[in-house]
């Protein structure tokens, strides 16, 4: 007798592996998608300029004799929200945290417990020297309408280099 | 003797249908990728330019004189902001509409950017104002076809005079 066709474990077989491949395709083209949409809130033109502006406002209101300096705040295990001292700016330009941060590279878990989601992603995005102190600026973005119609707010961040 | 070679029109038919299945299905799948690298290459380039216009404004800031200054601005169809600055010379961004295309322009004493913003909506031409002391943010909503946010967000933070809504 002649035995055409494909016995059940063969194309049972043939599915699962097709799916499989089909499953990690889509995966990756998704984290492409994902990366694409995270990248569109992190340094944008705009809020690296509004950054600009703070970092100004910042350097003027820094001591130069040793005092206080906002060098020393970034070198602190907890870092300190910098808010208070931009509160000209703060409503106008829809500032929510800044921080100054040095040896961010070294950053431990202990140490990213001080901040919230956005910051922990944005700060292992950074590609910077551990010498390098800069200046991160978290920002209330405008409010969208998610997939249920719901109000959100998205969150932009930026930075710079003190220098 | 019969010879048993080639197909029926049965499996003709069959084999016909099932690969037109296919390719229906891959040719609708081809046009949809057509599609999402047409919107992407739009949302890119309105992108860039939305970029390009801001870093013109912004660095034009940073290397004047102070803002003394904001108006509303309105000349030959053209619609936004003036600013005038403390050394007395003037900027204008605005947006506008010739024919069917859509631009925005920023001209400091008449020198400037033009950009043709690509697949937007209708812009309201009207901006919003906050500002306070010594700093102020303007921003002029712009929305692609497809929902996406090109708005132009004018931030100022400077020695100049407290300045009321242009808007």
């Amino acid at each position: 007798m002649k035995k055409k066709g494909f016995v059940l474990m063969e194309t049972v077989t043939v599915v699962l592996v097709i799916s499989v491949a089909l499953l990690a395709i889509f995966s990756s083209y998704n984290k492409i998608l994902n990366k694409l949409r995270a990248e569109n809130k992190y340094d944008t033109t705009d809020y690296i300029y509004r950054t600009h502006f703070v970092r100004k406002l910042l350097k003027e209101k820094s001591f130069s004799n040793g005092t206080y300096s906002f060098k020393d705040a970034a070198s602190t295990t907890k870092p300190t929200d910098l808010l208070n001292y931009v509160s000209s700016i703060k409503d106008v330009f829809n500032i929510k945290k800044i921080y100054l941060l040095k040896n961010v590279n070294s950053l431990t878990k202990e140490k990213l417990k001080n901040f919230d989601g956005y910051m922990i992603d944005y700060i292992r995005k950074l590609d910077v020297n551990d010498n390098d102190v800069i200046l991160v600026v978290e920002y209330k973005g405008p409010t969208i309408k998610d997939k249920m119609s719901n109000d959100i707010s998205e969150t932009f961040i930026a930075s710079l280099k003190w220098e | 003797m019969l010879n048993k070679k080639g197909l029926t029109i049965v499996e003709i038919i069959i084999s016909v249908s099932l690969i037109s299945i296919v390719l229906i299905f891959l040719f609708s799948l081809y046009t949809d990728v057509q599609d999402i690298n047409y919107e992407a290459t739009v949302n890119t380039d309105n992108m860039i330019s939305k970029s390009l216009m801001i870093k013109r404004i912004e660095d034009d800031f940073i290397n004047s004189q102070a803002i003394k200054a904001l108006n509303s601005y309105t000349e030959n169809g053209k619609k936004g902001v003036k600013f005038t600055f403390n050394d007395n010379t003037t900027a204008t961004f605005t947006l506008y509409k010739t024919g069917s295309k859509y631009y925005m322009s920023y001209l400091h004493d008449r020198v400037g950017e033009t950009i043709e913003l690509k697949e937007i909506a209708e812009p309201t031409y009207k901006c919003s104002f906050k500002g306070k002391d010594n700093s102020f943010l303007i921003t002029f909503p712009i929305t692609g076809l497809d929902n996406k946010d090109y708005s132009i967000n004018i931030s100022y933070s400077g020695t100049t005079a407290t300045v009321s809504s242009p808007c």
